[in-house]
């Protein structure tokens, strides 16, 4: 999708992080030529059109003790592909769920969070139930090396 | 952190109202007062329980290209591996994991060009072969969690 120079501002200023001001929109349309509703519309508009997936609060999960996660991924029959990618996702515990091919023939690939490793273990079983197979693989996180969000649109830009 | 406070980031992690007073709203759903509703995330920034607040963009919907990729690293060189890897803005995420491959990170680019380019830089600089998963398909993408 083609972004015009308005898009690209919007993005560039809701791409980092939000003024700790009262009000935060405000603050932010002062940095630009926009006004609060105007730039409120626009971000509604590109979250309409799905450029903008969410706008939201990202919490550093183990710092509330989170517990464990691990990526799971899941060796599946090429014609039950799409059914089971759709059950893994409509469960709460699954964040995230992608076809991905070249790890030996796993070809689902989900993240699946808990307050603790069992609590992991008990929705991998959930899902096992669920699809009736089994051949999958769990790969629990260890340790976090990197984690930021990506400036999509730079200064110079 | 409190009961207050959990409901708070629970309501603003699937949603953080984009409205002239947000914090009205937020307020509003726990039942205290938009000044004091203000005051609690602020502090939950300050405390870094909050990394950041602001919209996640669907890289794909302005043509930017992403995968996934795993390498074995020897646990002596992980460190190495981090500086590396770490060094580029592109790579998003980097996670030491149990099995085989141990090592995972994302690459987000401009095109798919920069984004083997990223790769096989990190391939040779580390000597190791890099496997490079992008998704053919994306059905779920997105975390929010009862706190």
């Amino acid at each position: 999708m083609k972004l015009d120079k308005t898009d690209q501002l919007i993005l560039k200023l809701v791409q980092g992080d939000l003024p700790m001001e009262e009000m935060p929109f405000d603050e932010l349309a002062s940095e630009t030529g926009l006004d609060a509703d105007t730039l409120i519309e626009k971000i509604l508009e590109l979250k309409d059109k799905g450029i903008i997936r969410g706008f939201k609060a990202v919490v550093r999960h183990y710092r509330i003790n989170m517990g464990a996660n691990a990526m799971v991924v899941w060796s599946v029959p090429d014609n039950r592909l799409s059914d089971t990618a759709k059950a893994l996702s409509s469960m709460d515990n699954i964040s995230h769920c992608y076809e991905r091919h070249g790890l030996d023939d796993y070809n689902l690939f989900t993240m699946i969070h808990g307050r603790n490793k069992k609590d992991v273990e008990k929705t991998i079983e959930k899902a096992i139930s669920l699809l009736g197979f089994k051949k999958y693989r769990v790969y629990w996180t260890k340790r976090e090396l990197k984690k930021t969000s990506m400036q999509y649109i730079k200064e110079e830009d | 952190m409190d009961k207050v406070d959990r409901k708070i980031l629970t309501f603003i992690s699937k949603a953080f109202p984009v409205e002239r007073r947000p914090y009205r709203k937020i307020a509003d759903s726990v039942g205290i007062g938009e000044y004091e509703a203000f005051k609690r995330v602020k502090r939950l920034r300050l405390e870094g329980i909050i990394r950041r607040i602001g919209a996640t963009i669907n890289p794909r919907k302005i043509g930017w290209v992403s995968t996934l990729c795993g390498v074995q690293i020897p646990e002596d060189m992980i460190d190495r591996y981090a500086s590396v890897v770490n060094s580029f803005p592109e790579v998003t995420h980097n996670y030491v994991r149990s099995g085989t491959p141990n090592c995972w990170f994302t690459v987000i680019s401009r095109d798919r060009r920069r984004c083997n380019e990223i790769i096989s830089e990190i391939s040779k600089r580390l000597g190791v072969k890099i496997l490079d998963l992008p998704a053919s398909r994306v059905f779920k993408t997105d975390v929010h969690f009862r706190l």
